[in-house]
This record gives C-alpha cells, structure tokens and sequence, in this order.
C-alpha cells in the first residue's frame, strides 16, 4: 500500500495531489513518515531546548525580584547578578520593612487601586453594555452613534486639553477623574455592539412579544447569552486599572492618598534607593524592600492571569492592535 | 476585525471593528459567510432608511436614551478636549486666568514647540526623533521576535509542555509599566546583573545604561519591550498556524520536503497575509503606544536626549501647566497617529482586504 500510493503520487500535479489526499486521507497517513529521522529528532530536541529558554527568559527577571526580596538586604545590595536563591539567606525582613513603611503606606496604595479597579470595571461594564446594545439595535441613529465612537478611536485629543477638561469638571483630586477617564474606550463600546449582535434576533424578538422591556432584554436576556465576549473587555480593563499610574499622576498628582498601588511602589523605590547613598549607617533592610513591593504589587496579577488563559488568547488579536 | 468587500466597507458609519481571535479565525477561515452576513446586515440598514423619524422615534427612543450616558460619557472626554485643543493651541493659556481670558497669542506655541525649549535646541523635536526611533524598533524588531517565536512554538510537538512554555512566555505581559521600569533600573544600573553580563561576556561598559546619553538607550528599551510582549504577541500566529490545513504538511512530506523547507514554504506563507495585516495595523498605533516607561525613566540631568518622546514631553508640559505647549504637542501626536493608521489601514484593506474600518 505504502510503496503504490507514494508512486502514484509521482505522476501527479499538486492539485491533483491535494484532490487525492483529501479523498483518500487514511491512506497516506500510513505512508508519513514526518519526523523520524535522526536529524529531525536533533531538530526537536534543539526547538525544545531553544522555546524552554525562552519561556525561562520571560520569567528570570520577575524570579530574580522574587529571590532578591527574600534576601538579606547587604548580601543583595553588595551581590551583582541575576538572583537565583536568596543572597545572604531567607528572609521575611523585607516584607516586614514593606508593610511598615511610612505607617502602612502600601495599605493606602492596596486600597485605592482596589477602589479604582472596582470603580473603572464598574462604570466601564455598565457603558459598553449600554453602548454595545445601543448599537447592536436598528434605529435610524444608530450609524450616528456607532460613528461618535468609532471616531473616538481614530482620534484623540491627548493628555493636554483632557486633563483641562477633567479640572473645569471639577474631578482633579478625586478618584473620579482616575475612574472616568480610563473606564473604557470606543473600541470596547464596539467590541460590545459585536457580543449583543452574536445574539439570535429570534430570542430578543420573542421576548419583546412576552412584553419585556429594553432593559430586562437587555441584562437578563441577551447579556447573560453574550458575556463570555463582553469578558475579554472586562479583563483587559482589570489588567490596566490595575497597572495604571499615569490618571492618578496627572489628575491627583501630590495627593499621596489617592495614589494607587503603583504611585506608592515608586515612592518606596525612591527611599529604598536612598540606603545606597548613605553607606555607613544605612538600614539594609530597606533597600529589599523595593523588591518585595514589587511582588506584592503584581502578585495578584499573576496569581489571577492563569485562570484565564483562554480568554486572554481569544483576546490576544485585540492587544496586539493595541499594543 | 475582517472586512471583506472593500465596497460595503466605505459605506459611512457602519462600523465592524471586530477584535477577538475567535473571531478572527473564523473570518479567516470562511470568508464567504462574513461577507454575506455583511450584505444582509446593509440590507437591513437600507430597509430602516425607509422607516419615517417619527415613527423610529416613537418605537426606539427608549434605546436613545440609554445611549444618553454614552453619549455624555463620549462627549466629556473625548468631544469636549477635542473642541478645547484648538483655543488651547493657539492661547498662552495661565492657570489664573482661564481659557476665555487667557490672552491670544497666534502662532507662538506651534513656534515654541519647533524652535525653543530646551538649552539646545527645541526638546520638541528631539522628543519626536526619539518617538521616531523607539517606535522605529518597535515595528521591526518588537514585531519580528513574535513571529519567530510563533514558528518555534509551533513546531513542538508536547502539547502540555506548549501550553506551559506559552503560557510563561506572556507572563510579563501582565507586568505593570511601573514595574518593568523598576526592573530595568535594577537590571540596568551600574553593577546589575544584564550590565555586568554584557560586560564580561562582550566587554561592554560597565555604566548606569539607563543613565546614559547615547542611543544604545533604545536597543535597552527595545530589548524590554520585546521581552515583555513577545509571548503575548505571537499567540495570534501560533493559533493561525494551527489553523493551517494539515493536507498541505502531508503532500509536502510525500514529496521529501523536511521541516525546514515546510516552514519556509508552507507555514510562512500560510500566515503571512496575517503579518501583513496586523504590521499594517500596528503603523497605526507606533505613535501612541508603548511610550508610558518614557515618562517614568526621563531624567532631565541623564538621559533627557533620548529618553524623551512624544508622550513624556506632552505628559511633562501638562504637569508643569504648560497646557498651550502640552495641546500643540498632542495635537501633532494626535494628527500624526491618525494620518498613520489611517494609512496603514487603507493599505492592509488594498492589499490583503482587511480593515479595522
């Protein structure tokens, strides 16, 4: 059978052969022979190698931060090199100069980035749902509204006249200034029009003849059946509501308590860097310290990104865009 | 995301911005359904042109007004800074003055931002050169290593060990800006671990990179943002990849080709009307994204010369009150980015029939 089919193949053109396989595909899977010779084996060997490396490559730096906050504070400062177990060995010391650092400071940062995270998911959900069915519905406006958003996404006016604005609003020095300008965007309010029209027309229409009213179709009907693709924005929007600093930088800049987490991490940076300056009587155990809010910092990140592999990988087309 | 008659896609304001993977396999893999389904959906728009305003009122006023804090939302931040940017440009805007009684000054602050500034020259436009050069690095080689990647990801043949390696490899993706920055710094300084490695394996300088004055800051900057998006980055391609029909691997391997010759010949071609696309889309976005670990590593005694860009100048004069300065300078942001996705749309739309619009 083998030596036919390979023979048969000779003859033909690639067309043909294209035709022939997809006809007879049981045939030539007994002919393949994909990968078994010594090269390909090396070859295999190498590609795994070469992608573990890699994979370690992204992950050494986050280990060697990790390493060096369990680290004896001198060992680390003095020790030149990537971290692969604690310098100067194990050590909590650092996590505790964390945790007391100016009062608690890090408390203050933990709580405004939870208040912000909650606040932009919140506000961000609630517009791209509304916008989202808004758009997803024939009415005569509906090409307005759908273009007053697509606009919002090929043009911005930038930091400048916005933070003009947000100050004429009266919402500098406010966690509102943080919240509503970085809820959500018009490329999210379209990704939302996309999730409610994935919905059979069908269902809304009997639902409208049970006589439900737009917002019970809405929130009980057609969001519940759509919000898997609503969850890519909802993810996205966690991700940067809590790795944001540049709202709370411009809008409440000074204001160390409605700073964010990543506010505050600069802030420990600064007095942990100081140690270095003041050799002679310097407390060692504050210059870890900055690594160990580092990992305080993203830890929660990390620990939550896996559980959501798979939207994060249906949504990846979307960052790359994005950047 | 995929637009597939170039006619139906000039049709105003009926936008199919579509950007989630799933979606996109599925546009690439059936073509034919999506532009019908675009056919019926114009179809469908044309039949409400008909309907009298009263009536749609009276039928769909309701959704109007649940559009109403959209619509206000969209207004505050994105419609009214818009209208303001152009009093703002061309007023010498004081903080204690306001913006009506903020004396007009022409065209000082377009002046400003070419020719003045900085003690050398207009910090301007060493900001834009260094924008320029970043996002420069950003769509060649930030945008190489991806691909690369996705091929070796892709010829693995553990699926666990895969999933494993992929998913570690997007890890740092999810790093905060402020972060990176830090870890950079760490890594970076005088006696850090990457400093000291490439000074003892090629004999580079052992010096603050970061500090330092000179464009070898740009390869650090870009070897950063590689690392952090590699991963991230090449899932798009190793789900196309494996979308790629397994016949075509099969009738190569009858005719004798190895694993090198099918990536070259099959898997390459296979996904480069996807590296087209999104190439072309990333022009569009080189201006305004990836810039923020700009702002935080700026120091204006150090590294002010190439650390600059766009966004950490415009960030740096809204700070200082600056708000003339800072709009004149979002604007050229603004118009620059916008002229270069609309291009690059217009291009991926000729070329390979795809469009974000």
């Amino acid at each position: 059978m083998k030596e036919s089919t390979s023979q048969q193949q000779v003859q033909l053109s690639p067309e043909e052969k294209l035709a022939y396989l997809r006809a007879h595909p049981r045939k030539i899977k007994s002919g393949m022979v994909r990968g078994k010779s010594v090269g390909s084996v090396i070859a295999d060997i190498i590609i795994v190698l070469l992608v573990g490396a890699l994979a370690l490559v992204a992950i050494i730096p986050m280990w060697h931060v990790l390493m060096s906050s369990f680290s004896d504070g001198r060992s680390i400062f003095y020790y030149s090199g990537i971290a692969f177990v604690p310098e100067g060995g194990f050590t909590f010391r650092a996590y505790e100069e964390l945790f007391s650092f100016e009062d608690g400071l890090i408390w203050t940062g933990y709580m405004n980035t939870i208040l912000y995270v909650i606040g932009t998911l919140a506000v961000g959900l609630v517009l791209n749902v509304l916008a989202g069915y808004c758009l997803s519905r024939k009415t005569k406006l509906g090409g307005v509204m759908s273009a007053l958003c697509v606009f919002t996404v090929i043009f911005s006016a930038g930091q400048g006249p916005t933070f003009y604005v947000v100050d004429m609003l009266g919402l500098t020095q406010t966690r509102f200034a943080v919240i509503l300008t970085e809820c959500t965007m018009g490329m999210y309010m379209i990704i939302g029009a996309m999730a409610f029209r994935s919905v059979p027309e069908e269902t809304v229409e009997s639902a409208k003849l049970e006589g439900a009213g737009h917002l019970r179709i809405m929130f009980s009907i057609m969001l519940p059946q759509c919000f898997s693709l609503f969850m890519v924005t909802v993810l996205f929007t966690f991700v940067a509501a809590w790795n944001s600093f540049i709202g709370a930088r411009l809008y409440n800049a000074g204001i160390t308590d409605l700073y964010p987490l990543q506010l505050i991490l600069q802030r420990i940076k600064e007095s942990s860097d100081r140690v270095a300056s003041q050799i002679g009587n310097a407390n060692w155990a504050r210059y870890p310290m900055q690594f160990a809010g580092v990992i305080a910092a993203t830890l929660p990140i990390m620990v939550i990104m896996p559980f959501f592999q798979k939207q994060l990988e249906s949504g990846a087309l979307g960052g790359a865009v994005k950047g | 995301m995929v637009k597939t008659s170039p006619g139906a896609a000039d049709t105003a304001a009926e936008e199919e911005l579509i950007l989630s993977g799933s979606e996109e396999s599925a546009a690439l893999a059936a073509p034919v359904s999506d532009a019908a389904a675009e056919k019926e959906n114009m179809a469908r728009i044309k039949k409400i042109g008909h309907v009298p305003w009263k009536k749609d009122f009276k039928t769909n006023w309701v959704i109007y007004c649940l559009f109403l804090p959209v619509l206000v939302w969209l207004i505050l931040f994105h419609y009214l800074p818009i209208g303001f940017s152009i009093p703002l440009a061309f007023k010498d805007y004081k903080d204690h003055l306001g913006i009506f009684n903020s004396p007009w000054n022409g065209w000082e602050n377009f002046k400003y931002l070419f020719t003045g500034g900085g003690v050398g020259g207009s910090e301007f436009l060493l900001a834009l050169r260094n924008t320029f050069a970043i996002g420069g690095l950003n769509l060649t080689i930030g945008f190489i290593v991806p691909v690369l990647f996705a091929l070796l990801v892709s010829q693995l043949r553990f699926k666990k060990y895969k999933r494993v390696c992929q998913m570690l490899s997007y890890l740092p993706n999810f790093v905060a800006s402020v972060v990176i920055v830090q870890i950079m710094q760490n890594l970076l300084d005088r006696d850090g671990a990457l400093t000291m490695m490439f000074h003892n394996l090629f004999g580079a300088p052992n010096t603050n990179w970061l500090a330092d004055d000179t464009p070898a800051f740009w390869g650090w900057y870009i070897l950063f943002s590689v690392w952090q998006g590699f991963g991230y980055g090449s899932i798009t391609y190793v789900s196309a990849i494996s979308n790629i029909s397994e016949d075509l691997y099969e009738a190569a391997a009858i005719d004798g080709a190895n694993r090198w010759q099918m990536m070259w010949k099959i898997t390459l071609p296979g996904i480069m009307p996807l590296i087209l696309m999104l190439w072309l889309l990333q022009i569009g976005v080189v201006f305004k994204v990836g810039f923020d670990r700009t702002f935080l590593l700026y120091n204006a005694s150090t590294n002010a010369d190439v650390c600059d860009t766009l966004f950490s100048y415009t960030m740096r004069m809204t700070l200082n009150g600056n708000l003339g300065i800072a709009t004149v300078s979002s604007l050229f942001q603004s118009v620059v980015g916008t002229v270069l996705m609309l291009f690059g749309n217009w291009i991926s739309r000729k070329s390979a029939g795809v469009s974000m619009f």
